[in-house]
């Protein structure tokens, strides 16, 4: 499955703790088709955030963000990505 | 020298290192918001049976006031933001068992307060907790039921 990272602006915050957990939870189910939300990373000093997905295309995963969402994290840009993962250097000295 | 957790010891220890770690003072230079820290019993500790708190009066990197409530009164106390979580899942914070953010999006760290605010200063919510385990903290007795 390709991978994706997005980059977000952060123009809003949720008021209460209960509106973010919300927020994160209603993408968290609507990202459990085609396209999975596997993580993210915010960046507090330029208050953007990336995210990274598995997804068969960018399509899918833009399904997943409703209007509401994209309002107040507005996509910056989307990149196909290829993973290379640290630990995989370990399993070369084994 | 180790400090018991909870106790007023371990609040001037943290306190004195708040004012004097030089990364706090920077990460936390525009934080403007007293902060309640209510500990709920869990069985974690065998001498708790009431909920206790920390307050402390944290203004651009420095703290200016702290107490400790071993039972939280009627009229107090209050503050901008109010954390609260158990006796269990603070230590499990404090050792790094537990992340922090983690804890907030789970509900096992209850916010009430401006969660905006709070998010537009997460280093410092952050920082905050690396200066919290840098205290010499030993932890309380487990209860029976922990």
């Amino acid at each position: 499955m390709p991978q994706y990272l997005l980059v977000h602006d952060v123009l809003e915050y949720p008021e209460s703790q209960d509106d973010w957990i919300e927020m994160w939870r209603s993408l968290r189910e609507k990202a459990c088709g085609q396209a999975e939300w596997l993580h993210s990373f915010y960046e507090p000093s330029t208050r953007k955030m990336y995210c990274e997905w598995d997804a068969p295309d960018i399509e899918s995963i833009m399904a997943c963000l409703s209007e509401e969402l994209l309002a107040i994290v507005p996509v910056l840009s989307s990149s196909e990505v290829v993973l290379f993962d640290a630990a995989w250097l370990d399993e070369g000295n084994e | 020298m180790v400090f018991p957790f909870p106790s007023l010891a371990w609040l001037d220890a943290l306190v004195e290192i708040l004012n004097s770690d030089e990364r706090y003072g920077q990460v936390a230079k525009n934080w403007e918001g007293d902060i309640c820290v209510a500990i709920d019993p869990d069985g974690s500790s065998k001498d708790q049976v009431e909920t206790i708190a920390y307050y402390l009066d944290l203004w651009h990197g420095s703290c200016r006031d702290a107490s400790f409530f071993e039972s939280i009164p009627d009229d107090g106390p209050e503050a901008t933001f109010t954390f609260q979580t158990t006796m269990g899942n603070i230590l499990k914070i404090f050792s790094g068992e537990l992340d922090p953010i983690q804890a907030m999006l789970t509900r096992r760290l209850k916010v009430v307060g401006n969660m905006a605010y709070l998010l537009r200063n997460i280093p410092t919510v952050l920082d905050f907790i690396r200066c919290c385990r840098l205290v010499p903290t030993e932890p309380p007795s487990p209860g029976k039921a922990a």
